[in-house]
């Protein structure tokens, strides 16, 4: 009992910045989110809840007449990159999905959260939407959780996104390639082998939000030659295990050929808990700090700074207009005959 | 029948027709054109059929609301004898001891008609008070008319045969964007605090009115930095085609542009005339972008499947003015916690 407690008050003064203590990833995800409730809060502006004015548009909500996608899975992988772990996820596979012809392909990281049909997400929705308009190219996308032992409880919308009870921050939030070895080389074989995919790195995007947005960041980072194009909302740039560095390292490294959208807002985490200010903790001020490094070296790099909090309220409901500009350059035909290209996108003949 | 009583008839009846709502008739013109007069569109569901507003366009509760002012009519000796009608969005955010930003829509009357395809002081009004765009005054302006014509609205027609506008919006000159920068903005500057820095200030216009929003930038880069096109009639209907070539042997200009098109957009297949590729206006948005790109400016595109109209660049339109104003002031202070809440009426920035 008195470890536990003590437990909890590491949790909560250290908040995430607790070191990879294995007991804080072998927690349940009630004790979790108990130990995550007991923090102390941090410091909001006085008036109605940062949260209060986002709801989501027609295009994150199904609409009559448009092609729905399959959502294929769940599948298993073990991993390799981090023995005795495995990676649960899930494959979308718009309706105009045809196996002749080559799909482009987007990565999800917390899969479950994306996925979630009643989350602030809700992004086959948007896929079906914006495929069928033909605002994004036709794309395969992939749901993929943390990885977690066989005996560890799979993150779900229920449970939570997996820290303190499996391997997320450690995959996720870590500065080196194991994580994007997990999304190179275990996964992206398998989804080869079964699906027809461009292997061009600019038909291929990841995304995430909060430490899954850094492990997104990172996985293109490492490997530009598989993934040119990032989704990044409330993204963990911050020390949690070092992550604070990123906007250094993009001012001191080669230039990487990514294309880069931040969302954020003024009332993230701020680095404010138990009254003493941690600006490497301030997630806000270090997205802007990665922003504009990003942009002093001239990536393609787009931004919005709204007042939400943690959390997918803002990053949802702007979720087709990031996948419209991640995405804007799929071919067209400018000419007038193609009568196919100028229709709404139908489903694939079933071959 | 000559072909350019033919081109001009199918202009006044179908070019701006989609600038109506779908169950008004225009004015000019009862019923559908004829065959011969009819753009080609592909069979399937109606390309405009998916474009539905969402929340950032429609009034929330508990988002204060500017106000909009006029309209008020100024006279113009760049066009003599006509004048130019327009209105004022001022945002309950607006302070007059502190500088605003601006964005002026051509076509006034259908960006901000309260039942239309873009409801542009609702999108700003919900963007402002979230900080995602900066304080901003909006002019909503018409084009030009002798006393004695029609103002262009809902239900009079955007005013192409009725009004001054073709002239203004379509020439590849700078004629229009004196009408702007000589006789609409010292009025504003003397009614209203506003910036007199040019990324601050932005200019949007659908069909003709997008080719004379690019216009006035082009013309006019240092005071205008900001631009946003819908189904942007760079063709030839008086010589807006010429506009890729343009960007591709001038010095590059500071100007940022955000170009909405579809592939169901006016495609230069009038009736049974031949294929005219200066009047395909996907295939010239397209050239456009593609013109912007290289010499590398600042450029964001998408292209759906609607027709000309507004239905999808009004309903991105939230996504347009947060990019557009992505880089507005930010304090990145944690404990600025004015800045941190909701915008309130009266704070100015």
């Amino acid at each position: 009992m008195k470890t536990t407690i003590l437990s909890l008050m590491a949790l909560a003064t250290l908040a995430l910045a607790a070191p990879a203590v294995a007991q804080t990833q072998n927690m349940t995800p009630e004790a979790f989110a108990a130990a995550r409730a007991a923090r102390p809060p941090e410091p909001l502006p006085p008036g109605p809840p940062p949260n209060s004015q986002y709801r989501l548009g027609p295009d994150s909500m199904p609409q009559p007449g448009v092609p729905k996608g399959e959502v294929r899975g769940p599948y298993i992988i073990p991993s390799q990159a981090y023995p005795g772990t495995q990676h649960t996820y899930w494959v979308y596979v718009p309706a105009q999905y045809d196996p002749s012809k080559a799909a482009s392909l987007m990565i999800f990281q917390d899969g479950q959260g994306f996925l979630d049909p009643n989350g602030d997400l809700r992004t086959t929705n948007v896929l079906d939407n914006l495929i069928y308009r033909r605002e994004i190219p036709v794309m395969i996308a992939v749901f993929i959780n943390p990885g977690r032992t066989p005996q560890q409880p799979e993150p779900s919308p229920e449970r939570g996104w997996g820290d303190g009870f499996t391997n997320r921050p450690e995959e996720y939030n870590s500065l080196n390639d194991k994580y994007a070895r997990v999304i190179t080389d275990e996964l992206m074989p398998i989804l080869y082998k079964d699906y027809n995919i461009s292997k061009d790195p600019d038909d291929h995007g990841i995304g995430g939000s909060s430490s899954g947005a850094i492990a997104a960041f990172t996985v293109a980072w490492e490997r530009p030659n598989v993934f040119h194009k990032v989704l990044s909302n409330v993204g963990s740039f911050v020390n949690l295990r070092g992550g604070h560095v990123w906007p250094d390292k993009v001012l001191a490294e080669d230039k990487r050929p990514l294309r880069v959208f931040l969302a954020d807002g003024r009332n993230d985490q701020r680095g404010m808990r138990g009254g003493v200010y941690k600006q490497d903790h301030d997630w806000f001020y270090q997205n802007v700090r990665l922003m504009k490094a990003l942009t002093q070296r001239g990536y393609d790099v787009n931004y919005t700074w709204s007042i939400n909090l943690h959390g997918q309220k803002y990053g949802g409901m702007i979720l087709p207009a990031m996948m419209r500009w991640l995405w804007r350059d799929s071919p067209v035909n400018p000419g007038p005959d193609d009568i196919a290209e100028r229709g709404l996108r139908e489903p694939a003949v079933k071959h | 029948m000559n072909k350019t009583a033919l081109c001009l008839l199918a202009f006044a009846t179908l070019a701006l027709a989609p600038l109506q709502s779908s169950a008004q008739a225009p004015a000019p013109a009862a019923g559908p054109p004829p065959p011969h007069l009819q753009w080609f569109v592909p069979p399937g569901p109606d390309p405009d059929s998916q474009f539905r507003l969402g929340p950032d366009s429609m009034p929330q509760e508990g988002v204060p609301k500017g106000e909009i002012r006029g309209p008020f009519v100024i006279p113009s000796n760049v066009f003599p004898g006509t004048q130019h009608t327009y209105w004022v969005y001022v945002p309950a955010q607006y302070n007059p001891s502190k500088p605003a930003n601006l964005m002026v829509f051509q076509d006034g009357w259908g960006w901000k008609r309260e039942d239309g395809d873009a409801r542009a002081q609702n999108v700003m009004d919900n963007l402002i008070y979230r900080r995602e765009i900066p304080v901003m005054i909006a002019v909503f302006i018409n084009p030009g008319r002798r006393p004695d014509q029609v103002e262009p609205g809902p239900e009079t027609g955007a005013g192409d045969g009725t009004t001054n506008r073709v002239e203004e919006y379509n020439h590849p000159d700078d004629k229009y964007a004196r009408v702007i920068t000589e006789e609409l903005l010292p009025v504003l500057y003397k009614d209203y605090n506003i910036s007199k820095n040019p990324e601050d200030h932005g200019i949007a216009g659908t069909s003709s009115g997008g080719i004379a929003a690019f216009g006035v930038a082009w013309e006019r880069p240092n005071a205008f930095r900001k631009v946003y096109t819908v189904v942007g009639s760079f063709v030839s209907m008086k010589g807006g085609y010429v506009y890729p070539e343009r960007v591709l042997a001038s010095e590059k200009k500071p100007l940022r542009v955000f170009m909405a098109d579809g592939r169901n957009d006016h495609r230069g297949k009038l009736g049974d005339r031949p294929y005219d590729p200066l009047l395909d206006w996907f295939y010239q948005n397209v050239r456009l972008e593609k013109a912007l790109s290289q010499k590398g400016y600042d450029v964001n595109y998408s292209w759906s499947v609607g027709l000309h109209g507004q239905k999808f660049g009004g309903m991105i339109l939230p996504d347009v003015l947060r990019w557009l104003w992505r880089d507005g002031p930010v304090s990145t202070d944690p404990n600025d916690m004015d800045h941190r809440g909701f915008r309130q009426p009266g704070v100015g920035e």
